[in-house]
């Protein structure tokens, strides 16, 4: 099985759980604290893809949240060949984020992106703000698969994370 | 003494005094009792913390495995009053510390000290390296640029020296622009590098950072070195790739240049294929060997040069020669000397006038200096004063004269070179002289804004009387 390297990015609004997702994905762990990311923090971690007999070892970039993005924001999405966008269940606000967020993909040239969307923090059920047909709009119009994610059980982390290496090795193959 | 039997048999009255003693005392019989039971019990109480009362060697051990919690618990509450209550102590105790174990100090605080003297004298080494490099360059080789240092005032030993310091690239990089991937990368070191690909991720990332804040508008700026420790990493960037050389020490002059040159020659190869690169790593050639090849050749250049540039100062040739250039230096310089000597000289009566008396030469118009042409015309009127006649400087009795000033001056309020400038006198300005004092005599002309003007002039300026 031959190894592949991507390079992917984590986008959203501050605090959705975007570092909490690849500490989960990347080590399996899972803390209450909040320490918010300045700049980038770099991880990696291998995918194994057995029907595209591939392995990804994804770089993965989790960027600072928050609605100043700025210029250096768009320096770290060059060269990325996904995104993985994630919103948090819990406030209605970071779902209209991924828009902007989405917006800002285009300006800078990467229309067409593979791009999954996380809806975070799904273990806070009483707390829930956004409907599941709010984020099917969204998902429709952004044309990426969505998934409900909890940083903190890890449910669907895998998966969200899975199914953007796939769409990335898919649009690999087509191109 | 009688039994309470035989006393309550003899006497009668016995039991009912008994009775009444029970009756009058029960309180007191009963607290009695209380303080006993009391005395009994704190008694047993002492006992038992006599019992646990421990030895001093018996305390340290249980005080010591709490005494990290304890410190811990204080320093994190009260930082500032435990440092300051500290501090006195702890500076005491050092020092006492090394009067007595001077040895052991040392060898507890060399980790530490070596540490901080190993990057000093990397860091003094590095300054050294750059202040030799902007005095040696740019540089050929061999006996030539000895001498040319030696003529930039550069000590070929420090030259040696500086070249002889130890260079190693431990590892090289190289790396797509945007996505930070690695295209290929070589290590030199002993230990495995397993984290290359989020090394080269970081690296962009700061690159991206650093060139996207401090220069947004420039692609020319961009970061060129990063230190950590006692190493450095150089980067030179081509059009797609980046190449990000890790050293230790210091590198051979021109390096730089050199790295740059490599990632133009990839460029030149390979472009196409880093461009296209998406993380697939058979779509890259091998670039390993052209690296290792690379990497060997700069380390060697350094070895050349340390021994070329020791440049065998005993060297019969190197040193015949720089005495050559040093007798042809000192013969030029001497030549040029005597060459201004004599310029000065001639010129600077031109510069000066003939009397050195004139001080103040600084807003005379310079014009050429002609001989003045007097021209002798009749007196139309003696005006302002008896003209007196007037001793030329050679002798001749001049009388009221009209003469004409053949070079531009600025005439004095009285007759003296340090006088207040009074009014500029054009070439060509016909002057009455009215009287003569010394070297000086007092003319009268008229200037074409103020009017007919009076003022001071010097002999000399009218030039050669005929
Ligand atoms: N209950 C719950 N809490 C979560 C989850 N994900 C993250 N959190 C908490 O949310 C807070 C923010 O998480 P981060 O992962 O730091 O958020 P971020 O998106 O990286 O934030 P920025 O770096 O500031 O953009 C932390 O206190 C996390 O513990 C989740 O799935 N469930
Ligand atoms: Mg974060």
């Amino acid at each position: 099985m031959k190894t592949i390297q991507k390079k992917i990015c984590l986008l959203g609004d501050f605090s959705v759980g975007k570092s909490s997702l690849v500490r989960q994905f990347v080590e399996g762990e899972f803390s209450d604290d909040y320490l918010s990311t300045i700049g980038v923090k770099i991880s990696r971690k291998p995918v194994e893809l057995p029907e595209n007999q591939v392995k990804m070892n994804l770089l993965i970039w989790d960027l600072a949240g928050g609605d100043d993005y700025s210029k250096v924001t768009s320096g770290y999405l060059a060269g990325a060949a996904g995104v993985v966008m994630v919103c948090d269940v819990t406030r209605k606000s970071t779902l209209s984020m991924v828009k902007v967020y989405s917006n800002q993909l285009n300006k800078i040239g990467k229309v067409g992106i593979p791009a999954v969307l996380l809806v975070n923090k799904f273990d806070l059920q009483d707390d829930r703000e956004i409907e599941d047909e709010q984020i099917e709009n969204i998902s429709a119009e952004l044309q990426c698969p969505w998934h409900f994610s909890s940083a903190k059980t890890g449910e669907g982390v895998e998966a969200g994370f899975a199914s953007l290496a796939n769409l990335i090795s898919s649009k690999s193959k087509t191109t | 003494m009688e039994s309470t039997d035989e006393l309550t048999q003899n006497y009668p009255d016995h039991n009912l005094m008994s009775r009444l003693r029970e009756l009058l005392l029960e309180k007191e019989r009963a607290k009695v009792q209380n303080l006993e039971d009391e005395v009994d019990h704190l008694e047993k109480e002492i006992e038992r913390i006599h019992s646990e009362i421990l030895t001093a060697e018996e305390v340290v051990p249980l005080v010591t495995r709490h005494m990290g919690d304890i410190t811990k618990e204080a320093v994190e509450g009260q930082s500032s009053k435990m440092a300051r209550a500290l501090s006195p102590i702890i500076g005491e105790a050092t020092r006492y510390q090394i009067q007595e174990s001077r040895d052991e100090m040392v060898e507890a605080l060399y980790p530490i000290v070596g540490a901080a003297v190993s990057r000093a004298v990397a860091e003094a080494l590095n300054d050294l390296r750059k202040r030799i490099d902007q005095q040696i360059r740019p540089n050929k080789g061999g006996v030539e640029v000895n001498l040319m240092n030696r003529l930039r005032g550069v000590d070929p030993a420090s030259v040696a020296f500086r070249n002889a310091l130890p260079f190693q690239i431990s590892q090289l990089f190289l790396i797509q622009h945007d996505s930070g991937l690695v295209l290929e990368f070589v290590n030199q070191n002993t230990e495995e590098l397993n984290d290359h690909d989020l090394v080269s991720s970081m690296l962009t990332a700061i690159r991206s950072f650093v060139n996207d804040s401090f220069s947004p508008d420039s692609n020319e700026d961009e970061l060129r070195e990063v230190y950590f420790g006692d190493d450095r990493i150089i980067i030179e960037s081509g059009t797609v790739a980046y190449a990000a050389a890790v050293i230790k020490g210091v590198e051979p002059e021109g390096f730089r240049a050199m790295l740059r040159m490599f990632v133009t020659e990839l460029h030149i190869q390979h472009k196409e294929s880093f461009e296209a690169y998406d993380g697939d790593p058979e779509t890259l050639p091998d670039l390993q060997p052209t690296i290792k090849t690379f990497i060997e050749e700069a380390q060697s250049k350094k070895k050349d040069t340390s021994n070329n540039l020791g440049l065998d100062l005993s060297n019969e040739q190197s040193t015949k020669m720089l005495r050559t250039v040093g007798i042809i230096s000192l013969l030029l310089l001497l030549g040029t000397c005597a060459f201004y000597s004599i310029l000065t000289y001639r010129i600077l009566p031109f510069a000066f006038g003939q009397d050195r008396l004139i001080g103040n030469n600084i807003s005379e118009p310079v014009q050429e200096v002609a001989p003045i042409t007097i021209v002798v015309t009749a007196t139309p009127d003696a005006v302002f004063q008896e003209p007196e006649p007037i001793p030329s400087p050679s002798g001749t009795q001049l009388e009221l004269k009209q003469i004409e000033l053949a070079s531009g001056k600025w005439s004095r309020t009285y007759p003296d070179a340090d006088a207040p400038q009074f009014v500029a006198v054009d070439a060509g300005t016909e002057l009455k002289v009215i009287r003569s004092l010394g070297s000086w005599v007092e003319a009268e002309w008229t200037d074409s804004e103020l009017g007919v003007v009076k003022g001071w002039i010097r002999f000399d300026w009218l030039g050669d009387n005929e």
